[in-house]
């Protein structure tokens, strides 16, 4: 019996090891979160799939959007660390499908996010009777503490190397205090690396441009703040329509807020409601930092609604395959073509936001 | 007086097998990461590729890292070649403030600057002057690095073998089996490290560092293997059916 005892002991030492051995998470464990449906798959590609009818903008999901695969996108790096501190989050996943029809392309978007963040610089009347308004700006004069929540998407159009680095082939950051051999205060900036270079922005504000059913359309080129105090940065080509903040000439008090009739929200004014600012408020009343109306022309091109619940933000978005923001837009005329993006997200923060490494592709099926 | 494995009780037996088996599932593993970091997969056991060993050992750092481990930053493949033309023709101050840190500048500062909070930061490792970059274009490893590496590796891998090769010298496999093992695996250890010197200045010397690698993980899996066999079973041909003294006259 001794040789036997010998081997069952050591067959129960190699369970235990190989016990030991699979303590690490399986394949697919990490992707079991509420953003992620059933069948999603780890990839970097997202499919679009042809629909016959349009796709309501609502935020809803419909069932349309079952046919369309879900792609899992982590996003954990950060640009960098602000000097007052930074409470949101530094890693999240997403998902994001796509549908086509023959006019248009839709996105939706499912980003985790435990907090709803909207407070951006509202105004607050202290108990001296007085009005603050709530900022917390860092060392480089941005805030994260009262901004909104922001989901980003980069298309490539034209710029070398954004197909293998994504993102970061346009991100600059500041070095020594320096830009580019430039003073600059900011954490860095963005643009590209030659003339002619340029990349589609499809930025959703939650507050700016998601309370009016819209995503901000915006680009980056080789532009130098000679050129433009943003240096790449550009809104599209507008004819109207935009944010302004929310401020009297002298600074100190609210210009406007919602009328007392209309369904009065606490963080944004919109334009066509706005009344001239009249104080019979009390102590901890909150006034809107900002003003907000739908953009008109080019800069308008993405429709989006937008619903956050039970931590994930679900964000339906809507453009023309084609449309005539020339080259501020990417163009989805070739539907054969394989096109490049990065996505990035801003949890209640200005500038910081949590990116991916690498590049994303898309195509049309 | 030294008796064979077999003859030891139950619990020093299982006490040594599941130290060889440790010593076996360790160096497989250290064989996966050897050969994942030294070639293109991305799973599974992989020869190491010659020519990321030749990176390591003998190209500038610089240029070793921008082909490897950095190569997902480098947005141009053509500027890996400006970068080691550039080294190889004596990197000037001038032609690096012309072409060599606008590519820096675009593919590595954003981490590599002494200012960075990125995510990967890397401040202790600048990039930013002509100073910081040519600190990282000298061929292969620095002599610092090199004889770090070269202490750590010896005494790591030569304390364990002791055990294992002193282990394998009292089972009951005919002498001239144990001397040949125990040899070629010191061997192969001391050649393994020698010849990372040596690929520095000699390119050809990349092929000795795979085989002597190879031999010598080799040999430790084989005398553990060989070992923890020895301890439960009499193998046909090679072990003593005896619980006889294992010495040289065994030969």
């Amino acid at each position: 019996m001794k040789l036997p005892l010998t081997v069952l002991a050591m067959a129960s030492g190699a369970c235990l090891l190989g016990a030991l051995g699979s303590c690490g998470d399986a394949p697919g464990d990490t992707n079991s979160t509420s953003t992620t449906p059933a069948g999603a798959a780890a990839s970097t590609d997202v499919v679009s799939i042809k629909v016959d009818a349009p796709i309501a903008i609502d935020a809803k999901v419909e069932a349309a959007w079952d046919n369309a695969p879900a792609t899992t996108i982590t996003v954990d790096k950060t640009p960098y660390k602000p000097s007052n501190g930074y409470e949101g989050m530094t890693s999240t996943t997403m998902t994001m499908q796509s549908l086509y029809d023959t006019e248009n392309v839709y996105f939706l978007v499912k980003v985790k996010d435990p907090t709803k963040s909207l407070a951006r610089f509202p105004w607050i009347k202290q108990d001296d009777g007085s009005w603050k308004q709530s900022a917390n700006k860092d060392s480089t004069g941005h805030d994260n503490t009262f901004y909104e929540d922001k989901f980003a998407v980069y298309w490539d159009i034209n710029t070398k190397g954004f197909a293998k680095k994504g993102c970061a082939i346009s991100c600059h950051m500041n070095e020594n205090g320096k830009v580019n051999d430039i003073d600059d205060t900011s954490a860095g900036r963005k643009y590209t690396n030659a003339p002619g270079e340029t990349i589609d922005m499809w930025h959703w504000k939650g507050v700016r441009t998601g309370s009016v059913g819209q995503v901000d359309d915006q680009y980056v080129n080789n532009d130098a703040p000679g050129d433009n105090k943003n240096w790449g940065r550009h809104g599209d080509t507008k004819t109207g329509g935009g944010y302004s903040n929310n401020k009297s000439e002298d600074g100190t008090l609210p210009a406007f807020m919602n009328p007392p009739s209309a369904s009065a929200n606490t963080y944004w004014i919109k334009a066509s409601d706005k009344v001239a600012f009249k104080d019979t408020f009390k102590a901890g009343d909150i006034i809107p930092g900002i003003i907000v109306s739908p953009f008109t022309g080019h800069r308008g091109d993405i429709s989006a609604e937008a619903v956050w619940a039970d931590g994930v933000w679900t964000i339906e978005m809507q453009r023309k395959l084609v449309t005539e923001g020339g080259e501020q837009d990417v163009q989805f005329s070739d539907l054969a073509k394989t096109y490049h993006f990065g996505v990035s997200v801003f949890d209640n923060s200005q500038i910081n936001h949590v990116y991916h490494e690498g590049v994303q592709t898309f195509s049309f099926k | 007086m030294s008796r064979s494995l077999r003859s030891l009780n139950t619990p020093n037996k299982i006490s040594i097998s599941f130290f060889l088996l440790s010593i076996i599932i360790g160096t497989i593993s250290a064989l996966i990461m050897l050969g994942l970091l030294l070639s293109e997969a991305d799973s599974g056991l992989n020869l190491p590729s010659v020519e990321k060993i030749k990176l390591k050992y003998h190209y500038p750092e610089l240029v070793a890292a921008m082909k490897t481990t950095m190569y997902e930053y480098v947005a141009d493949d053509a500027d890996i070649e400006v970068v080691a033309n550039w080294i190889s023709n004596g990197s000037s101050e001038e032609v690096f403030e012309q072409s060599i840190k606008p590519i820096m500048r675009r593919d590595c500062t954003s981490c590599h600057n002494p200012t960075s909070t990125m995510s990967d930061a890397m401040p202790g490792m600048p990039l930013t002057t002509y100073a910081e970059v040519t600190k990282h274009t000298k061929a292969g490893y620095s002599w610092v690095k090199m004889a770090k590496q070269a202490h750590v590796h010896l005494f790591g891998i030569g304390t364990f073998l002791i055990i294992v090769t002193t282990i394998f010298a009292f089972t009951s496999f005919p002498s001239w089996i144990r001397s040949t093992l125990i040899t070629i695996t010191w061997t192969a250890l001391l050649i393994d490290v020698l010849c990372w010197w040596i690929t520095k200045y000699y390119l050809i010397f990349a092929y000795l560092i795979v085989g002597a690698g190879s031999a010598m993980s080799g040999g430790i899996i084989a005398m553990a293997g060989l070992a923890l066999l020895d301890c439960w079973i009499v193998i046909p041909f090679l072990s003593k059916k005896t619980q006889a003294v294992a010495t040289d006259s065994d030969a």
